[in-house]
């Protein structure tokens, strides 16, 4: 009761801050665009607090972006996105509501340039040359053709925050209704994680990875008779024994910024066919999602087998067949039992149409993805989406998506995700808006309901609770029960 | 000679006279009363600057501006922007219409992507406001006569009392009452009804003035009597028949803000 009091006076203080630091750029800055001819000064600034429920632990984070557009001439304009981020993850508060010497309890402090762009307007091209946030894809959740920019998922939000890439961008107008984009970005970025979400979410690529791992040496182990009785060897072994001896060191490895990984896209988009938008893209570049590198770890395996296989057979020829130590036995007592799971961003060559359109008062999107793996060991790769959206009476607004997403290799799953969202707004200025997950697979689900309080204009209080099915099988989207509060102030 | 003149020219003066009394006396059907109203802005092209009112059902009030620009012709061609405040600030929609076949795209800043409308979308409230993206599109040269079917419900010597219906299956409203002052054709208030045939919502033009020879409404308000609320724009800047380049009713003019 204590704890929930000093955790309810704290909200209070937090919020009364909060409105303060509103007031103060309200009267600073007027909650308009301010406009000096030219130049646009304009920003946001973001508070969130998280608590994840079952461990009382918490998140918090500010979030400001300063944006300034200055519009050179009639044909050119900059834009720039400076951006601030505080945030501590994962901490808990103690009875006397004081920090607790935890993992990850430092606060992370950065300034970054989000966006930093000029645009460039021929007669019939659009030239962005910079730093840029690049949007593809016409589905309303998941988009499978949106190749180009990762996410940070430090930013507290359940999407993330799209990380601007370094690219040159020019969007060719063949007719009002015909445009061909082309975009060639020098560096790779990956997405942006939290060391706790890091592992949370490649856990499941190791765990499948070492599963598969364990299997594959119990075969063959047995395939070269190094488990039967006359060896002497435990033949009660099982998979699970070499699992739990097996113990994964991951690694992420990151492509670096060298010319091997420029990367490229075009996309093509003819609007109105018959009431449909079609685009057609295609894509040469690494995947945002890392993946095993399954070569390397079967290398491993196969250099373990032969030095165990080397074993036994020394203990035969020295006839000391009742010594020879089980395969799980030996790799603990010879350190051999750890095994690196290297994580990669494969290289790929992608290809994706999407549709956007309606069919009577419904709308109706699809966009399918193919991607062609450079590396053997990956298998190609389908991921598609298919949903739509309506309007019932009393301002209900609903839509539906299904996305699927092969695994790239045996050992990675693939992904069947029904994802749905319901809004609707209520005292003319509030929404409120209920979101489901629904992973087809695990058959686990989350589920999201959501207020978000107009205060005044470009001011807003949002509360939102999650609450998952089962937390540790839904590996689709890895989050924990939790509540939250953000506030935001646009001026 | 002279007298027979002067009696032929008196003559044709007088015929000229009953010609025009027998007019303005004879009653005009619900669709020539509607062509009317819809022949007070004849202007090829209409660019237009509003600050909204968002009224709330419990007195809270939100304020935007937006930017309109119009261009008549074989394709119907409106844009309409959202200039404050900064969070919204260059939203935009796209309307072109062509035999009856309106095609819409919504750009969204903040995402740096534009999305088709699609029809349902149309009848939705657009960005907050009591307007659907239907009623936007009577600004900008929006014509009422291709949209709905009017019979006379009232004519007195001032006034025309309306009934519209809807031909075009994407507006919401299952008819509507207009009424339109018969001196000058504009109409002062409809009162639009939902599929229960309950009052919905009634939009009142105040304020008219002539503009560049346009009748033109400084005043629109908006009322949604079912949810209590209305959106109020005031005009603050006009003009009619300016050159407008035809670029500009483009998804790639939709993007540049």
């Amino acid at each position: 009761m204590k704890f929930r009091k000093k955790l309810k006076d704290k909200l209070i203080c937090l919020i009364v801050i909060l409105l303060l630091i509103s007031g103060l750029l309200n009267s600073v800055f007027t909650t308009k665009v301010l406009a000096a001819d030219n130049l646009n000064i304009s920003g946001s600034l973001e508070t969130g607090l998280v608590l994840e429920t079952e461990e009382e632990k918490f998140k918090d984070q500010v979030l400001f972006n300063l944006v300034l557009q200055n519009y050179l001439t009639l044909s050119s304009d900059l834009y720039l996105d400076l951006q601030f981020h505080s945030y501590r993850n994962s901490y808990w508060l103690d009875n006397n509501f004081e920090l607790q010497e935890l993992l990850q309890s430092e606060r992370t402090n950065e300034l970054a340039i989000r966006e930093a762009y000029l645009n460039y307007y021929t007669d019939n091209v659009d030239w962005r040359l910079g730093r840029q946030v690049i949007n593809w894809g016409s589905s309303l959740f998941m988009s499978p053709t949106d190749y180009f920019n990762a996410r940070d998922y430090t930013v507290l939000s359940p999407e993330g925050q799209k990380m601007g890439v370094d690219a040159v961008r020019g969007r060719y107008y063949l007719s009002p209704e015909l445009e061909v984009i082309g975009v060639i970005t020098p560096y790779f970025t990956p997405y942006q994680l939290n060391p706790e979400d890091l592992y949370t979410r490649i856990e499941h690529f190791s765990g499948e990875a070492i599963g598969k791992t364990g299997a594959k040496i119990y075969g063959l182990l047995s395939e070269n008779n190094l488990i039967d009785k006359e060896s002497g060897l435990n033949y009660q072994l099982e998979v699970d024994d070499i699992e739990e001896q097996l113990q994964p060191q991951i690694n992420l490895k990151d492509p670096g910024n060298n010319p091997e990984n420029l990367q490229g896209g075009m996309e093509i988009t003819a609007r109105n066919i018959n009431g449909f938008d079609i685009s057609f893209s295609t894509y040469r570049g690494r995947d945002r999602d890392p993946a095993v590198d399954k070569k390397y770890l079967e290398q491993q395996i196969e250099e373990l087998l032969n030095d165990y296989g080397t074993y036994v057979e020394t203990k035969k020829q020295e006839s000391e067949s009742e010594e020879i130590k089980d395969f799980d036995e030996y790799i603990e007592s010879e350190n051999l039992n750890i095994l690196d799971i290297n994580l990669l961003y494969p290289r790929s060559n992608q290809i994706g149409v999407n549709v956007i359109g309606s069919l009577g008062s419904t709308g109706l999107w699809s966009e399918i993805g193919y991607s062609f793996y450079e590396q053997e060991q990956f298998d190609n790769r389908l991921e598609a989406t298919a949903g739509f959206d309506h309007s019932f009476p009393a301002e209900i607004d609903f839509s539906g998506e299904f996305y699927y997403q092969q695994g790239r290799f045996a050992g990675e799953k693939n992904t069947e995700l029904l994802i749905m969202r319901a809004e609707r707004p209520f005292r003319t200025f509030h929404e409120k808006r209920l979101n489901l997950l629904y992973d087809l697979a695990s058959e686990q689900y989350l589920i999201r309901p959501e207020l978000e309080f107009s205060l005044t204009d470009g001011v807003s209080v949002d509360l939102c609770a999650v609450y998952v099915s089962d937390e540790n099988e839904l590996q689709a989207i890895p989050v924990s029960n939790q509540v939250s509060a953000g506030f935001t102030v646009n001026f | 000679m002279l007298k027979k003149t002067g009696l032929l020219i008196t003559l044709i003066v007088l015929a000229i006279f009953v010609a025009l009394g027998s007019v303005s006396g004879e009653s005009l059907s619900g669709n020539e009363v509607l062509n009317k109203v819809s022949e007070v802005s004849e202007a090829e092209t209409v660019q237009i600057t509003f600050e909204m009112e968002i009224h709330g059902s419990r007195g809270g009030v939100r304020n935007r501006e937006l930017e309109v620009l119009g261009k008549e012709g074989e394709r119907e061609k409106r844009l309409i922007r959202f200039l404050a405040p900064a969070d919204i600030a260059g939203t935009g929609l796209l309307s072109i219409e062509e035999n009856d076949e309106e095609d819409m795209h919504l750009y969204l800043p903040a995402l740096d992507s534009v999305r088709r409308i699609v029809s349902d979308e149309k009848s939705d409230r657009f960005m907050e406001t009591d307007f659907t993206y239907n009623d936007l599109a009577l600004f900008g040269g929006g014509n009422y006569s291709e949209d709905y079917q009017a019979e006379v419900l009232e004519k007195t010597a001032e006034e025309y009392l309306l009934e519209i219906i809807p031909v075009n299956e994407d507006i919401e409203y299952s008819y509507g009452e207009m009424l339109v002052d018969s001196n000058d054709w504009y109409p002062r208030e409809i009162k639009f009804y939902d599929q229960s045939g309950e009052l919905y919502k009634i939009l009142t033009n105040d304020e008219i003035k002539m503009i560049d020879s346009n009748l033109t409404a400084h005043k629109v308000k908006m009322e949604d009597v079912q949810r209590e609320t209305k959106t109020i724009l005031y005009l603050t800047e006009v003009s009619f028949d300016k050159e407008i380049e035809i670029d500009k009713f483009t998804v790639r003019y939709l993007r540049r803000y």
